[in-house]
């Protein structure tokens, strides 16, 4: 953990959508998209707030989305061994490097992932829009600093991938 | 369920997906399988086979594509006379209700929400057959 992040207690956070239910909607919905398409269980460890921006992982999935009163990113960050494992348990191949077809995987994972959560954030009414994913590989992701990011580590295949979901006021 | 020789129309921008669902395919005994990136793309597919004499039996495809989404996809089908009765099967991310009241308006046969399984998939497609071929499918 960065020296600026800080552990989110109930309460104490100023972005009113970093609220329990919708970490937990983005979380579940990576968790059932791993699950049910690469047969694949993966653990969350705490969430913190991070107010810059370190590179995580070695490719990311990034979707942006809208909400009544904010605009965000979700981001899923892995590295390279854990993303070439997830692409081989999905589509039944044996690659052992990134090719461009591992790293269209991230995509797809990414748009399932925000898919589900979506689906159980509707209820809100919140009006989370569904847009089209992008991939990147972290050496060429820019990130701006101007807005704190939740990020949530989670262990899959022995190793630390993360989610990130960045919010701000439009 | 559709016969072995059925030829697959399987769209999506994302070619993991696509890798997935011919998987899923080929493990039911389908091999007569075509890709494409988009519904644009799709859309000529589909009408190249059909001027070829070798049109396809089933469409699957995704939702939120660049270019020509599935909804326009599935409604460009609907709206030309030879490709009305085709048997399309949305896979999509999306499964707001007020979605899936518009694709089953404009006429899809069936809807697959993701993350699903190959018997998830399985059934879809058996249930898409039913609704096409009711009699048929009766007879099996």
């Amino acid at each position: 953990m960065s020296n600026s992040a800080k552990k989110i207690e109930s309460g104490k956070v100023e972005n009113p959508l970093y609220q329990q239910n919708v970490m937990n909607a983005f979380c579940t919905g990576l968790k059932d998209t791993l699950e049910m398409m690469a047969q694949v269980e993966i653990n969350f460890e705490k969430p913190t707030v991070e107010l810059t921006w370190n590179k995580v992982g070695d490719i990311s999935g990034v979707i942006d989305f809208d909400t009544t009163d904010f605009k965000g990113q979700l981001y899923i960050h892995f590295p390279s061994k854990v993303l070439i494992q997830l692409y081989n348990q999905m589509v039944g191949e044996n690659s052992t490097e990134v090719t461009p077809e591992v790293i269209d995987c991230i995509g797809e994972i990414s748009n399932m992932a925000y898919g589900v959560a979506k689906g159980k954030l509707d209820p809100l009414k919140l009006k989370f829009s569904m847009s089209l994913p992008k991939t990147f590989k972290a050496t060429d992701l820019v990130r701006l600093n101007t807005v704190p990011h939740l990020r949530i580590p989670f262990l899959i295949f022995g190793q630390i991938s993360q989610v990130e979901i960045t919010l701000s006021k439009k | 369920m559709f016969q072995p020789s059925t030829k697959f129309l399987v769209v999506d921008d994302f070619g993991t997906m696509r890798k997935i669902i011919k998987k899923v395919l080929n493990e039911l005994g389908y091999t007569n399988l075509v890709e494409a990136e988009d519904g644009k793309a799709a859309l000529k597919q589909i009408q190249d086979a059909d001027t070829a004499g070798d049109p396809f039996g089933c469409v699957i495809s995704d939702w939120n594509m660049p270019n020509m989404t599935g909804l326009e996809f599935l409604r460009a089908c609907r709206s030309d006379l030879r490709f009305k009765a085709i048997p399309f099967v949305l896979v999509t991310a999306e499964s707001e209700q007020s979605q899936i009241i518009e694709a089953a308006k404009s006429g899809v046969s069936n809807y697959v929400i993701k993350p699903f399984n190959a018997s998830t998939l399985k059934e879809k497609l058996a249930q898409t057959y039913a609704k096409h071929y009711p009699a048929k499918a009766k007879a099996a």
